[in-house]
């Protein structure tokens, strides 16, 4: 320091000797210090300000370890020379400086030094030291002035960063605030949450406008202290919502809440309410900031789930069925009382245990296995069980398992409904016990049908043959004896001799009709489908040779397509058709219509109307039956079975035959046919 | 040697052997109609055995079959001549009352050589005997039996 002192001195000396040329370009050099824009310009300046000072040679000014090599020679400049600085530090000296010991003699160099920093150096290269030496002191005192002006000014910059820097962060820091406060207020207004905050030692309430409208409160209305929320709170609850409050203030409990709030208009809502306190240094409550929102809905809807559990619950009270619900471990956890009443067990004994465990019914495994089955399939199941006899007999029941499944639609539980069906098995035995007592006594009629069928064939038979025999011997011998004794016989004995060979020939045609109707009802069915009105045609055109010289007006409107046996069908048809003929005789002109009923869903009706000598309906049922005549034969021929066949045949068809008429005026006959899918 | 040309008639009801060789004899067809009266007797006819022991061995030129016998049935007689190796070449006619299709159906199942239904009036039937005849007699080449 004294040295320093000595040197200042010396340049307050020196500044008389000073060419005041180069001082006038170091103040300037001075001023320029804090006007140039960087220390590459600032060293230039000075190196060039100072080479003008007498016996310098050349002058470099290293600020920073740069070198401003304007006034040195460029190509000395290459490589450098370490420099021992006063302080001891090592400094990179340009190469330009590192020629020879002369040379070295010649340098001087000054540090840029403060008690902070080292800046640089000034390096001269003097030629004559004692043109040089008076310059000396004032140099270091200008090297002590440049270095504090250098530091002043990294100071200066340091601080001025630091400056921004906190004025950046303090900027950034308002704007996450402004985010944060934005977000905050988003949520709440979102969440529709009152934001209140409470000063205690004012005793002031602040809200903001939610809260008022949490309140039903006009902002007017409202006293703004803890007294006046206190009055807003449902009598009932203010009571113990004062005492939450004063426990969360000496910190027993975080404050946290439900209560409810009347509106002026009387309405009842219910608050959540949360808050926190700020303590000052000694813990003691100054402040509180809370919210409070609207849970009235979430209120009603648990009320609401509450009653509709309630009305279930007393359904299943109430249910004529048992009802027991299970856990997934096959633990009943609701037996209603029907089924305690049914199984005469109580449900305290009932509860918590699996019907193996309970062990109540018959094979209680199969029942606890179906249970499961529900748990693990998700299929609804079914079982009958049997309850041991309880002194009014066994009874069955039938259980329903049903799966109750939790809002994510996992089972939570099965529910095993039973009804009793004691009756309905009990019908059900009963029925099957009559079926087969009826398939019983199909089968013993069948075989008695069978038997009486295969009779009435071989009867058949035998009449084919054995009836038949005589009648041809009858006629037979008659014929020769005819041929013998014609001329022997009278009159009378030839008309004798005529009845008995007539009687013998319609003895025949009757035997004949009557295999043919017995055939009728013996033979196999053929059905297919049959056009009645092509069918209609063929018979009519068949009778035409008998009908000769008749007037006959036919009326044949369209007939279907029905489904049945071809021969059976025409032999019926033609049977009606020639009695229409037959009977229809002595009118001229003949009316015979031929038609089908209309609108007729389950059969087809045909009927053949014609205008003949009709009959009484007084015996309208003898009519299809076999050798059933309402006329004599020598008023209309015939045998008596061609109706009876037509009621045969049309029978098989699973249809229906009738007739109607009046004497003289005419009939109609009737037959029906079931309407079949397969009909087209 | 001439074939002796001789008609086997089964038949039980004695009217219509009556009938039948009134019809026949009124063409002089034949030399000879052997009457049998049941299936046993036919069959012991064409075996030679019992009473018919003693015939010759020429075989009838066709039978005439009737259907319902007492004893054996027509049905009957027919089954066992068509199981013969050698009587199965014997034509036969079965002559019935009947047109029973069991019985149709049945006879040709087992081989008869044709069915005739009797026709009820005489006329019919003496025509009816008279085609058989002329047919088996005249027209038909009867097969070599040894």
């Amino acid at each position: 320091m004294k040295e320093i002192d000595r040197r200042n001195d010396n340049l307050n000396q020196d500044w008389q000797r000073v060419d005041a040329r180069i001082l006038g370009q170091l103040l300037v050099a001075q001023n320029i210090l804090f006007v140039l824009p960087d220390e590459a310009r600032i060293a230039e300046f000075f190196s060039e300000a100072l080479s003008k000072v007498p016996g310098v040679t050349s002058c470099s000014v290293c600020l920073g370890g740069m070198l401003v090599p304007a006034v040195v020679d460029r190509e000395a400049c290459s490589g450098c020379l370490a420099l021992q600085s006063k302080e001891g530090g090592m400094w990179a000296i340009p190469s330009s400086f590192s020629c020879n010991w002369a040379d070295r003699q010649r340098l001087r160099v000054i540090s840029l030094n403060t008690a902070e920093n080292n800046f640089g150096f000034f390096i001269f290269r003097t030629d004559s030291n004692d043109t040089f030496e008076p310059y000396w002191p004032f140099l270091n005192n200008l090297a002590n002035y440049v270095a504090l002006s250098l530091e002043n000014r990294v100071q200066k910059l340091l601080l001025e960063r630091t400056r921004d820097e906190l004025e950046d962060k303090v900027k950034k820091r308002t704007e996450e605030l402004r985010q944060m406060n934005e977000r905050f207020s988003l949520a709440t207004r979102a969440a529709r949450l009152g934001v209140w905050d409470w000063d205690l030692q004012k005793n002031k309430l602040i809200w903001d406008d939610r809260m008022y409208e949490l309140y039903g409160v006009k902002r007017e209305d409202f006293a703004g202290a803890y007294e006046a929320w206190l009055q807003g709170v449902h009598p009932d609850d203010r009571a113990y919502s004062d005492e939450i409050s004063k426990q969360a203030r000496r910190g027993e409990r975080p404050y946290n809440t439900e209560f409810r709030v009347v509106w002026p208009d009387n309405s009842i809502h219910y608050l959540k309410a949360y808050g926190q306190f700020v303590r000052d240094e000694n813990g003691q409550p100054i402040r509180m900031i809370g919210i409070n929102y609207d849970i009235t809905e979430r209120k009603q809807m648990v009320e609401a789930l509450a009653a509709q559990e309630r009305e279930f619950r007393t359904l299943a009270e109430n249910s004529p069925d048992n009802i027991i619900r299970y856990d997934v471990n096959c633990r009943a956890v609701y037996v209603n009382p029907t089924l305690e009443k049914t199984l005469g067990s109580p449900v305290s004994e009932m509860l918590g245990t699996t019907p193996v465990e309970s062990a109540l019914i018959d094979e209680p495994e199969k029942y606890q296995a179906k249970i499961a089955n529900v748990f693990k399939t998700g299929i609804d199941g079914e079982m009958d069980i049997v309850l041991p006899d309880r002194g009014e007999g066994v009874r069955y029941h039938n259980i329903r398992f049903v799966a109750e499944r939790g809002v994510d639609g996992a089972i939570t539980g099965v529910q095993a409904i039973g009804r009793d069906v004691t009756e309905r098995k009990q019908a059900e035995a009963e029925i099957q016990e009559m079926n087969r007592e009826l398939e019983k006594r199909v089968a013993e009629r069948t075989s008695q049908l069978e038997a009486a069928n295969k009779e009435l064939e071989a009867f058949a038979y035998s009449v084919s043959h054995d009836l038949r025999a005589p009648l041809r011997h009858i006629d037979g011998f008659l014929e020769l004896l005819q041929k013998r004794a014609a001329e022997k016989l009278d009159a009378r004995s030839q008309h004798y001799m005529n009845t008995i060979s007539d009687a013998a020939k319609r003895m025949g045609v009757l035997i004949d009709d009557l295999l043919a109707f017995s055939r009728m009802g013996r033979c196999e069915m053929a059905k297919k489908p049959i056009e009645l009105s092509v069918l209609v045609q063929e018979i009519i055109q068949e009778y035409e040779p008998e009908t000769q010289g008749r007037l006959i007006h036919w009326h044949i409107t369209d007939l279907p397509t029905v489904i049945g046996d071809y021969a059976m069908l025409r032999a019926a048809l033609t049977n009606l058709i020639a009695n229409a003929l037959k009977f229809t005789r002595q009118r001229q002109p003949t009316e015979i219509e031929i038609g089908c009923l209309p609108n007729q869903h389950t059969e087809t009706i045909i009927f053949i109307r014609d205008n003949g000598v009709g009959f009484d309906m007084t015996y309208a049922d003898k009519l299809f039956g076999v050798f059933q005549r309402l006329h004599r034969a020598d008023e209309f021929e015939g045998s008596g079975i061609g109706l009876a066949s037509v009621r045969q045949i049309i029978n098989r068809h699973g249809g229906r035959t009738w007739a109607e008429g009046e004497v003289n005026k005419g009939a109609v006959f009737y037959f029906s046919l079931p309407q079949t899918i397969q009909e087209v | 040697m001439e074939p002796s040309k001789s008609i086997l008639l089964v038949e039980d009801d004695l009217n219509d052997i009556e009938l039948t060789l009134t019809a026949l004899g009124e063409y002089n067809l034949v030399n000879e109609v052997v009457v049998v009266r049941d299936g046993v007797e036919a069959l012991d006819y064409l075996y030679r055995r019992g009473k018919f022991e003693q015939r010759s061995s020429e075989y009838p030129i066709v039978i005439l079959l009737d259907l319902k016998m007492p004893k054996l049935d027509g049905v009957q007689v027919l089954q066992q001549v068509k199981a013969d190796q050698q009587l199965r070449l014997i034509p036969i006619v079965v002559l019935t009352s009947s047109r029973e299709s069991r019985d149709l159906e049945e006879c040709y199942q087992l081989g008869v050589n044709a069915y005739v239904v009797k026709p009820v009036r005489l006329a019919e039937f003496i025509e009816a005997i008279r085609q058989i005849g002329v047919f088996w007699m005249l027209i038909n080449e009867p097969p070599n039996i040894v």
